[in-house]
């Protein structure tokens, strides 16, 4: 029988610096969920959500609802999002010719995706390997909730799976 | 123009009018570009084997509205097959214009409010079966009158 030996090869660098080697992996290794995502990001975000909010009826040439009253209601999620759930990527964000607003994520554990209206919203969140589950309610009472399931279902991350921050 | 028949055939050619900003990101076709009318569930499409393919953009251009930052930008392009195939229908609609069809999602949106969340998501797969059919042709001269680019034809 032939027996394969992979030689390991000389130790890595960080081992021989003992600074390093004695820092509790916590120093080192920060969740996802837990990284806030950058401002210019938030805020390019915030200027789609107003620009929503601004359209004309028939802005899609195809009979358009304006999307002002849903657009007020997205932009209320949208600043939960930003201080409640930090750690929360931003969503696709889009107006629909009914007059309402979407938000969808995608990672690869799966999707969410929130359609905001002039006063209820609906969402449904699908794991990659699940059932959907849905969600609708009051769009003036959306709470964070919702948006941490959102992070929880589809962006949580397990520790043995995080991400390394050197800087 | 030549007669239309009602039905609409398999192979037929079928053609919706791509603007911007909603319908594109990165100048590529989202599914924001197949969302129907308020309180129907139709997308207005062109039949293009009868229109051909200057009128169908002389129809597209007659949605922009430089006013709203709506330009046109290309026509997607799907196959009556393409679009059943998607779990949608399509059937003639005469009553817009000669050669203007509906692409029939199956679900209702409600105006100025969200469908329930089981049809949300039905919705939006749809949506995005279409959208992995659609071949998209960006016109590559939107200000002139006639079509000058690549002959319309559905993703094989």
């Amino acid at each position: 029988m032939n027996t394969l030996i992979i030689n390991p090869g000389p130790p890595l660098p960080h081992s021989t610096l003992p600074e390093f080697a004695e820092q509790k992996p916590s120093s080192y290794f920060v969740p996802r969920i837990q990284q806030r995502v950058p401002i210019y990001e938030r805020e390019r975000a915030k200027a789609s959500l107003r620009g929503i909010r601004l359209l004309e009826p028939n802005w899609d040439g195809y009979n358009a609802e304006r999307v002002t009253k849903a657009g007020a209601n997205a932009q209320r999620l949208f600043e939960i999002l930003e201080n409640q759930t930090p750690g929360l990527i931003n969503p696709d964000i889009l107006p629909t010719s009914a007059g309402t607003v979407t938000m969808e994520w995608q990672s690869v554990e799966g999707e969410a995706y929130v359609e905001i209206g002039n006063t209820k919203y609906s969402c449904f969140i699908h794991r990659r390997l699940g059932q959907p589950q849905y969600y609708q309610g009051d769009a003036e009472s959306i709470e964070s909730s919702l948006l941490n399931i959102v992070q929880q279902s589809i962006f949580a991350v397990p520790v043995s799976n995080t991400t390394i921050n050197i800087a | 123009m030549a007669d239309i028949p009602e039905e609409v055939f398999a192979k037929e050619v079928i053609v919706r009018a791509i603007c911007s900003p909603y319908h594109l990101k990165d100048g590529k076709v989202i599914v924001a570009a197949y969302h129907p009318t308020p309180e129907t569930d139709e997308v207005s499409v062109m039949r293009h084997d009868y229109m051909g393919s200057d009128a169908c953009k002389a129809k597209a251009k007659e949605l922009e509205n430089p006013a709203t930052n709506k330009i046109y930008e290309g026509l997607a392009v799907l196959s009556a097959a393409q679009i059943r195939s998607a779990g949608c229908g399509i059937k003639d609609s005469r009553h817009v214009y000669p050669g203007h069809a509906d692409i029939k999602m199956g679900i209702i949106v409600p105006r100025g409010e969200p469908p329930a969340p089981e049809d949300a998501k039905l919705l939006l797969d749809r949506k995005r079966r279409l959208l992995r059919f659609t071949n998209y042709f960006r016109d590559p001269e939107p200000q002139t009158i006639n079509w000058t680019g690549e002959k319309l034809i559905p993703k094989v």
